[in-house]
């Protein structure tokens, strides 16, 4: 267990995710990717969609700050509206994803239960939470045996 | 997982939906524009919340949410190309449009399937 699951700071996992403005949120999928293919290769998880919200919220924070001295007050405007539509897709691809994770991990280890609540509020730190329980478990008993 | 071709046919058939019902409120013309306007959203945006669980049955929420996306941009893109109203120019105005289709349905989707689970039960019994 404690080969597939990676274990991290909780604390620079929420850090990140608000400093970064959502980026790391991708980042985390991304770089979760393989254990998740571990779990089950034929996982419902769409990293390609992720790589693409990573892109674009990069793309977007760099657009948004050259955007004040480049765009006029039309551009800026339009350029808001376009990032509150993909802020959506974004919302919608995220609570997609975690709620495939949730059924991953609980169907990979009996003891992992998830909230769905504290899902919805905590979304990938509580996942995270989670995920760093079970590695110290699975350290635990590698050296109760 | 998530069935794109349900998600698909939610949004037809929505979109025929609202054709056919600003078709006979228009014909008729019986409704005040408020009223219209009003009554529009409602059978369009709670369509798309008792048709996508029933197209998408195991993710349910994912797909009235996305679905509800998908119908509000199609609607500022015909108000910006068609009707030529610079709707992207009011982001306030998009927000207040997504959030409240997106809510709508999700509570739309969210009563039809406890119904369901009601209904479910009862035949159970």
């Amino acid at each position: 267990m404690t080969e597939v699951l990676k274990k991290k700071k909780l604390w620079i996992v929420v850090l990140l995710s608000i400093v970064t403005l959502g980026i790391y949120v991708g980042y985390w999928f991304l770089s979760a990717k393989s254990s998740f293919q571990l779990i089950n290769k034929k996982n419902y998880i769409p990293f390609k969609w992720w790589i693409v919200a990573t892109i674009y919220l990069s793309l977007s924070l760099i657009i948004s700050v050259i955007g004040e001295f480049v765009l006029t007050i039309y551009g800026l405007y339009m350029l808001d509206s376009m990032d509150l539509i993909l802020t959506y897709f974004y919302l919608a691809l995220l609570y997609y994803s975690i709620y495939r994770v949730k059924e991953l991990l609980e169907e990979y280890d009996d003891e992992i239960e998830l909230n769905k609540y504290l899902l919805f509020f905590f979304h990938i730190w509580y996942i995270q939470y989670k995920m760093n329980q079970a590695v110290n478990r699975g350290l635990a008993n590698e050296k109760t045996a | 997982m998530f069935s794109f071709r349900g998600f698909i046919q939610t949004i037809g058939v929505s979109l025929l939906i609202i054709i056919a019902y600003t078709f006979i409120i228009g014909f008729f013309n019986v409704l005040s524009v408020e009223w219209v306007i009003f009554t529009t959203f409602i059978v369009s945006y709670g369509s798309v919340g008792i048709l996508a669980p029933l197209w998408n049955k195991q993710t349910p929420y994912s797909a009235a949410f996305l679905s509800a996306i998908v119908m509000s941009v199609i609607n500022i893109m015909f108000s910006m190309i068609v009707l030529q109203i610079p709707v992207l120019i009011e982001p306030n105005t998009i927000n207040e449009n997504l959030f409240s289709s997106t809510v709508f349905s999700l509570m739309t989707a969210f009563l039809f399937l406890q119904i369901n689970k009601r209904i479910g039960r009862e035949k159970d019994d």
